[in-house]
């Protein structure tokens, strides 16, 4: 590093600043011209290559010669230094890196001064301010990364993204960089979820995105010329991005010369009181299946929702969902997020219920979800029969001569009365179906009739696509394309007519039909993204009507290819939560699903990368297809513990999972950590583990607590920064900053553990019922269970044993003396031995006695299955919850097996449900102990300790 | 929004232009016309039937077809053909019932000679196969699609589009050769040892003793006069039709074994073809194909086949040929060059038990 004098440093830190003073005041004028006004960013700072280097050696000069005042009145240069190290940096400690980069600044600087600058830069110059969760949690290191404007490390998914919405353009959203941030953020939920982070800022996407797709040549309003180039520079060095980047641009360019837009009326304009068919509404079909309809409904993807609500994605990836008219089943966890699931409706599905919920989801996503996926309105439902395929729902509801149709309506209306209606048979409860043989010609009355339930008899004028095939069509009424494609349509007309007026969306347009033909094509071009009312009206000589026919058009975004491919695909991947993180995947908390065809082998290979991209370690095997999530389980536990994988597993940030057959498909998912402000890494040294804090929070209030195995809920600190050495037993290490937490099981040395012999985990607690001591319980569980487990065994069997001593102490405090000394003999002997003594002290009176007796009766059966055990245990208890004010029977069945079995859980539940449910509890142990009874029982029983015999427990 | 109205030509070069093709080069309804609707119609529609994929493409491309251009058998016939190249797959799909269903093949390459690159596979939802920077090197030659790139960088720049090689012998790898007589012989043991069939709905089979020169023509269904075993295709109400070998006495079915019963990601006509191919072999009626010189002279050979061969060798003749459209009365056409035609002839006569049915 090149010294330069403390008078030297002061003078060129002044020139510096007045130099960048004029230029971001300048710039600042130029935004504010804007509509809307658009943020000025610090990397704007439009310094040359020699310029920036002398900044940042005379910055770095100034921190090592103290940083006194005289230096820090100058403070546009330091700002913009800060701002340079967010540009580099790559995800890690921003404090670090930037400690590193800068000598004393540990000693001389101050992290709250850079974030007043940047506040200060705000106000003065127009400044971008950081906003969405990461500006919440992190507020001083969110300002030096939010005018870093691209941090390097995430500008290859930017180009992906751009790439993947290319088709998506119009000039509209050219020209708005904040509609094109948040349409390019609603497609984010298949990337990391660090880009995820700065999509949340979606108007700095919007400008960022905006001006990547500039022309070449051309001035950006939103970025300066020489901090664009250096985007474009940084992602062209790898050759993908490059690709990328330049084919999106060229779709931009296109848009921009071809003048694709339109007015944005979309379907708001039209003011109609009836909602039109959206992209994320469901199809309904019917197929003949065993003499009689089935239904079914193909679920939409709903993905697309999240540029309605950011946290929509994260949502429908960790959720099962509730599908309205389909029994019982839930829909597995996450598959939301895969488009094309079709499910079997056994129910017909009441309009007013929401057709998809989220099973809890939160009250805005439900509501949104709820609002756009609809069915269509009854209360008749028209299906087109075709020679081949299902039967498919005619949205539009329009019935043409000569065809056939499925008529499905509420059980309890009359049909139509047209003689060429016949009943047949639907397994679906709650309708009625009928085949609807609609004859070459209608009599007025019969037209009438079907008019009467809603039905539109088309005979005169057809408007159907044509040319290229539709992304969707239903025969009909209601067509679908992609952003950016002709909408060719056809329109036929039994009699020739003198001309045709169109109607879309209310805006009329005069066609003369061609002369001796019996067709007229047109080209709508420019429709906006949504769907769109097109209506034909055909004009004889004299301008009478002599028909009428319409098509709904729904132009819809390009959809993007998930990475676990789509079902149309011949292997497809599915996960369950989607996209899991490397932590859940490696946790086996997330199940995989590879489906494929039946007797078919495929090559399966796991990847381990570091920071940097590169991998750590991989494995390559061969598998049967499908692979359904038992085998995949059995797979995991195999290969995460083989010496390939394990050993690399805590230096990797991220897992993909890869299956192929060459010619058949293939498939890939990527877990990575995801973006955790602490984490802890560990090392293993001379077989010696170690822990260290990795802390990309602001630095400022991190704590670090260590519990031993042996003492799980009493913490000992640990300054931070420290390398924590594992004790032999090992425990449990927690770091918090603010609201944000990262844990880990620290691993036993097996061989000392040997030596040492096994410990009990002792859990102290208060003899007092409370609700805080009880709470305190369920935070210690929640912290140990939540805990990260590293690729180590053991560390999963400490885990254990401390859950199940957290769990015996808590029911042991709830249940009374009596069952905590059952409690201690459970601990130290086999279940199956104390089966009927537990059934004896689950209470003494005659109902306490009956629900015991209940409950051992059914333990066999519901060990095979948890929906059964929920029900069945929410049967036995019903009388008993009530009678301890408790009315919801299946409510408190879940919340007790939950505390019985895994009190942690109910850390995460609403806390005003929960302390009331604690406190009956509390106040009525014995169904505590019935929940144990059955937590113990069914667990001693699945894990098959009980052969055959079952007549001891009965 | 822009409303304008179009003619018949203008609806489908547009449509032309739209697909990625040359509509100046290009006919909508030429064998590249159809092939790139049918890819289209498939990448929204798979997993499908092969007739909801043709049904969709007749009812968008029928409208601007002039009347009587386009028929449902020659979509049948193209879409057979992306089967056997592997743009789609048809694979087995096991819900509430058993069905065989058409899946999208992989994106992926396969290297015809170093340089010149077989392109294959269908992206959902629409997506270019290859990106919009070399979609103009596509060539474009009846069902086939190959680019030609700098073989130093080929491999490169075709995975970054995300497209994976497959190998040559992976791709055309075919069974071992037998006798037309052994190879019935294996599939005749599996009907001995399989259940009653009972009524099969819809059953059509292969006329054995009709004219190998018609394929279409073969197919009928099942008369009283039949007795002996047949290879036939049995309807499904929602997949792709079922192929089968079949024991018909008198004209009612006796015996069945569904194909394939081999590998369960061929489709089942691989195996039915080939066993058409030895029955008539067997009556001593062999399929044949017919060898001409190409015009121009240096230009090889054209061999035309009359009846569908199986993939593995259909895909033998795309590496060793080029498509060419069909000649008269044919089902498909090759162009091979003169030095592959011994090997080529060996191959159909091991493989298919096929004779060179002359030249022209």
């Amino acid at each position: 590093m090149e010294e330069v004098r403390q008078g030297g440093t002061v003078d060129i830190l002044e020139y510096l600043h007045r130099r960048l003073d004029d230029h971001f005041r300048h710039l600042h004028e130029t935004r504010q011209q804007l509509d809307p006004v658009t943020p000025v960013f610090v990397l704007e700072h439009d310094l040359g290559e020699t310029e920036l280097d002398l900044l940042k050696t005379t910055v770095r000069t100034a921190v090592a010669q103290g940083f006194g005042a005289r230096v820090r009145q100058w403070w546009l240069p330091f700002v913009v230094y800060a701002a340079e190290s967010g540009y580099d940096y790559v995800g890690d400690e921003y404090w670090l890196s930037f400690e590193t980069s800068t000598p004393s600044w540990r000693t001389h600087g101050d992290r709250q001064r850079i974030k007043t600058w940047f506040m200060r830069f705000a106000d003065e110059y127009g400044g971008a301010v950081p906003t969405g969760a990461f500006a919440q949690n992190f507020t001083i290191i969110a300002w030096p990364i939010t005018h870093a404007v691209l941090p390097t490390y995430l500008q290859r998914q930017l180009a992906h993204l751009l790439y993947e919405f290319r088709t998506g353009l119009t000039t509209r959203l050219l020209g708005s960089p904040d509609a094109l941030g948040a349409i390019l953020a609603s497609r984010t939920g298949g990337y990391t979820e660090r880009f995820r982070i700065f999509c949340e800022n979606a108007t700095l996407l919007g400008q960022v995105a905006a001006a990547l797709l500039s022309g070449d040549d051309e001035e950006s309003p939103y970025l300066v010329r020489s901090t664009l180039h250096r985007l474009v520079e940084g992602l062209s060095r790898e050759r993908q991005s490059r690709l990328w980047l330049t084919q999106a641009k060229q779709s931009a360019s296109r848009v921009r010369a071809s003048g694709f837009r339109s007015h944005s009326t979309g379907t708001a304009s039209l003011q109609r009181k009836e909602r039109l068919p959206a992209a994320t509404d469901p199809k309904l079909l019917l197929r003949y299946q065993e003499g009689g309809w089935r239904a079914y409904a193909q679920l939409p993807d709903l993905t697309l929702l999240h540029g309605r609500l950011p946290h929509v994605y994260d949502e429908l990836r960790r959720s099962r969902a509730r599908i309205a008219g389909v029994d019982g089943k839930m829909l597995a966890t996450g598959r939301l997020v895969y488009p094309g699931q079709e499910v079997r409706l056994t129910s017909w599905p009441r309009r007013e219920t929401p057709f998809i919920q989220l099973e809890r989801g939160s009250a805005p996503v439900n509501g949104l979800i709820a609002d756009q996926c609809m069915m269509s309105a009854g209360p008749w439902w028209l299906f087109r029969q075709r020679d081949a395929g299902p039967a498919m729902e005619v949205k539009g509801k329009f019935a043409r001569p000569g065809r056939s149709y499925v008529l499905v309506g509420d059980g309890v209306i009359e049909p139509p009365d047209v003689p060429w209606l016949t009943e047949t048979t639907i397994h679906v409860d709650g309708v009625r179906a009928f085949d609807l043989s609609v004859p070459r010609a209608i009599g007025e009355a019969d037209a009438a009739a079907l008019v009467a339930t809603g039905i539109s008899v088309l005979a005169d004028v057809a408007v159907r696509p044509i040319g290229m095939v539709a992304s969707a069509w239903d025969g009909e009424g209601s067509v679908e394309w992609l952003a950016g494609e002709h909408a060719m349509i056809g329109l036929r007309a039994e009699r020739a007519p003198e001309k045709c007026v169109l109607a879309v969306d209310g805006d009329l347009y005069s066609l003369a039909w061609p002369a001796q033909q019996p067709d007229l094509f047109v080209s709508l071009d420019g429709l906006t993204v949504g769907t769109h009312q097109v209506t034909a009206t055909l004009l004889a000589t004299g301008d009478q009507p002599l028909a009428e026919g319409s098509l709904l058009v729904t132009i819809r975004d390009p959809q993007v290819r998930p990475e676990g491919a789509t079902s149309g695909e011949g292997i497809r991947l599915l996960a369950s939560p989607a996209r899991p993180s490397l932590t859940e995947l490696w946790a086996q908390s997330a199940s995989l699903f590879i489906a494929g065809p039946r007797n078919a082998t495929a090559e399966l290979s796991v990847t381990l990368r570091g920071a940097d991209g590169e991998p750590v370690a991989k494995i390559h095997r061969r598998i049967d297809l499908p692979m359904n999530s038992a085998a995949w389980s059995k797979f995991a536990q195999r290969e995460f513990s083989s010496a390939d994988l394990q050993g690399s597993y805590d230096e990797a940030e991220s897992c993909e999972i890869a299956v192929s057959k060459a010619g058949i498909g293939f498939a890939s998912l990527v877990c990575d950590r995801g973006f955790r402000a602490l984490r802890w890494v560990l090392v293993k040294r001379h077989r010696r583990r170690s822990a260290r804090l990795v802390d990309r929070t602001d630095g400022d209030d991190t704590r670090i607590e260590f519990f031993p195995v042996e003492s799980p809920l009493v913490g000992v600190s640990y300054e931070p920064g420290a390398e924590i050495q594992a004790p032999p037993r090992g425990g449990l290490l927690r770091a918090t900053a603010g609201n944000v937490e990262a844990s880990v099981i620290l691993p036993p040395d097996p061989n000392e553990l040997r030596a040492m012999g096994s410990a009990r985990s002792s859990v102290e607690a208060a003899v007092s019922r409370t609700r805080h001591e009880l709470m305190r319980l369920v935070q210690g569980h929640h912290n140990w269970l939540r805990a990260d487990l590293p690729g180590d065994p053991f560390a999963r069997y400490q885990q254990r044993n401390v859950l199940n001593a957290i769990a015996r102490t808590l029911v042991s405090v709830i249940a009374g003396n009596h069952w905590a000394r059952l409690e201690r003999k459970l601990e130290l002997g086999d279940v199956l031995d104390h089966l009927d003594e537990m059934r004896a002290m689950v209470g003494d009176s005659f109902s306490q006695k009956a629900l015991a007796k209940d409950v051992a009766h059914h333990l066999w059966r519901w060990s095979g299955s948890r929906t059964s055990l929920l029900s069945g245990f929410a049967g036995a208890i019903a009388s008993t919850a009530a009678s301890s004010g408790i009315d919801d029977p299946h409510l408190a069945a879940r919340f007790l097996l939950c505390l019985a079995s895994s009190p942690g859980r109910l850390a995460e539940w609403n806390p005003t449900e929960r302390d009331q449910l604690l406190d009956r509890v509390v106040n009525s142990p014995v169904l505590l102990r019935a929940a144990r009874f059955v937590v113990l029982g069914t667990d001693a029983y699945r894990e098959g300790t009980i052969k055959s015999s079952t007549g001891g427990v009965a | 929004m822009k409303v304008s109205r179009l003619s018949a030509e203008d609806a489908a070069q547009l449509t032309v232009k739209t697909l990625g093709l040359d509509e100046e080069v290009v006919d909508l309804l030429s064998p590249e016309g159809l092939c790139a609707s049918l890819r289209r119609a498939a990448s929204f529609l798979c997993p499908a039937t092969p007739r909801q994929i043709v049904d969709a493409v007749l009812e968008a491309v029928g409208p601007v077809a002039p009347s009587d251009t386009l028929s449902r058998d020659d979509l049948m016939e193209e879409l057979d053909l992306l089967i056997s190249a592997g743009d789609l797959l048809e694979l087995r799909q096991q819900t509430t019932y058993v069905t065989r269903l058409l899946f999208l093949g992989p994106p992926s390459y396969v290297v015809k000679e170093p340089g010149r690159y077989l392109l294959l596979g269908v992206r959902p939802f629409g997506a270019a196969l290859v990106g919009e920077m070399l979609a103009s090197d596509v060539l474009y030659e009846g069902h086939t699609r190959t680019i030609e790139l700098d073989p130093d960088t080929a491999g490169v720049r075709l995975a970054a589009l995300g497209l994976h090689e497959i190998k040559r012998e992976q791709w055309a790898m075919h069974p071992v050769a037998v006798s037309a007589a052994a190879f019935l012989d294996e599939y005749r043991q599996r009907l001995d040892i399989a259940g009653p069939s009972g009524q099969v709905e819809g059953l059509t089979l292969i006329d054995p003793s009709s004219t190998v020169r018609y394929y279409r023509g073969r197919w009928r269904s099942p008369r009283p006069s039949d007795t002996g075993d047949f290879v036939a295709r049995r309807p499904q109400a929602y997949g792709a039709d079922l192929w089968c070998f079949v024991r018909v006495a008198e004209g009612l079915p006796q015996r069945l074994v569904d194909l394939p019963v081999g590998d369960a990601t061929t489709p089942g006509r691989d195996e039915a073809w080939r066993l058409q191919a030895a029955l008539d072999a067997q009556r001593g009626e062999p399929q044949v194909f017919r060898t001409r010189t190409a015009a121009g002279g240096s230009a090889g050979n054209i061999v035309d086949l009359f009846s569908p061969v199986p993939n593995w060798a259909e895909r033998y003749l795309e590496l060793v040929g080029l498509s060419v459209p069909r000649s008269r009365g044919s089902l498909f056409s090759y162009r091979v060059p003169t030095a592959a035609m011994p090997d080529l002839t060996a191959f159909l006569a091991d493989m298919l038990w096929m004779h060179g049915g002359g030249t022209e």
